[in-house]
């Protein structure tokens, strides 16, 4: 469940990110999250709800947009989903390959309320 | 279906649906494992400045971990200066398992954490004798956390016993994708237990393409020499660096 714990560092830095820009409340966190990122989303939005609670973060906040693995044939060249990573290339069958995307965990941005309004 | 406690709800019912809500969209693009790769990344360079070739061994628990790491120091010590980090949630058994003469060994105790991180590790480090050559940093055992988080290491290796099955890699693809190297250890067990090697090096080709696998035992020393040498061979190009 280290979900958890990085639930907490957002947390964390969306109260660092808050106080710079002046944010009375935070109403949407916008996390992409890839397939291969080792990040369950329904585990880490049970920890954020948790974590967020008594903050200026909004704990039903989160939006999270799930990132389908790609991968690069390093034979043919083509891109082809790899959603688990096990997959061949479909084109030419090589088990080459490198990931394009989909061990990303990164926020994205969020919306705000200012403080004076 | 539910992910967390195989309950069946649909996914969709967990999300609220939501409208764009008003104000100032700031953009933030900061990764979730941020601080964690900021301080491996400083026990990297530590270790780079030192020349410490250092191993993050992972694996089960009961994958044979300690055992290896004794029975692989007892080879390596007579030529290289040794340290072991070693970290469990409870307790200081290991350490007392693996302390021999001129071996650095120091015990992390997680307390809840159910794996290492670079924080642990790095106030570790602050510990570790300036002379060391080689660092093994045995992993909290489990196949599922640890494999996230990067600790500075120069190389990840997984440690996989016959006793396990050889449907883990299947099982737990992430512990075992970014490996630079696998383990299959305990081999002396495989006259008593079911293992299907092929299947295995099939699923692990899957996930890795054709990587380096090492089959050896602790107990009967059958494939440790390659195992030594592997060690010894990178512990001579850090030194080189």
């Amino acid at each position: 469940m280290h979900e958890w714990g990085l639930a907490v560092g957002l947390v964390r830095v969306l109260q660092e990110e808050a106080w710079k820009s002046g944010a009375a409340r935070i109403k949407e966190v916008r996390l992409r999250l890839g397939s291969l990122s080792g990040v369950s989303p329904e585990a880490f939005r049970f920890g954020f709800q948790a974590a967020a609670r008594g903050t200026v973060i909004d704990p039903d906040a989160l939006v999270i947009e799930e990132v389908t693995a790609r991968s690069r044939c390093q034979d043919c060249g083509m891109v082809f989903d790899d959603r688990d990573g096990t997959a061949f290339c479909p084109n030419c069958g090589s088990v080459w390959k490198e990931l394009v995307e989909g061990r990303e965990m990164v926020t994205e941005s969020f919306v705000m309320e200012e403080a004076n309004v | 279906m539910c992910e967390s406690c195989g309950c069946g709800e649909r996914d969709d019912v967990i999300e609220p649906h939501r409208h764009k809500p008003s104000g100032r969209e700031v953009p933030v693009g900061r990764s979730l494992l941020e601080e964690n790769d900021l301080l491996a990344g400083r026990n990297r360079a530590f270790l780079q400045k030192r020349r410490i070739f250092t191993v993050n061994l992972l694996g089960s628990p009961g994958a044979g971990k300690t055992t290896l790491l004794l029975e692989t120091v007892k080879i390596l010590s007579e030529r290289w200066r040794i340290g072991i980090i070693t970290g469990d949630q409870v307790g200081d058994e290991d350490r007392r398992r693996l302390e021999s003469p001129g071996v650095w060994v120091h015990q992390i105790e997680t307390g809840r954490m159910c794996h290492l991180d670079a924080h642990l590790v790095g106030h570790s480090l602050e510990e570790a004798p300036e002379d060391l050559d080689i660092l093994f940093i045995e992993n909290v055992g489990n196949l599922v956390c640890p494999a996230l988080f990067d600790l500075g290491e120069s190389r990840k290796v997984v440690l996989l016993s016959v006793a396990e099955g050889a449907d883990k890699p299947s099982k737990y693809p992430e512990m075992f994708r970014w490996a630079d190297l696998v383990l299959v250890g305990k081999t002396d067990l495989l006259p008593y237990v079911e293992f299907d090697g092929e299947r295995a090096k099939r699923d692990l080709g899957r996930l890795r393409g054709p990587g380096r696998l090492i089959e050896l035992s602790a107990k009967n020393h059958d494939g440790i020499s390659e195992w030594v040498d592997w060690i010894e061979r990178n512990a001579a190009l850090v030194k080189k660096s």
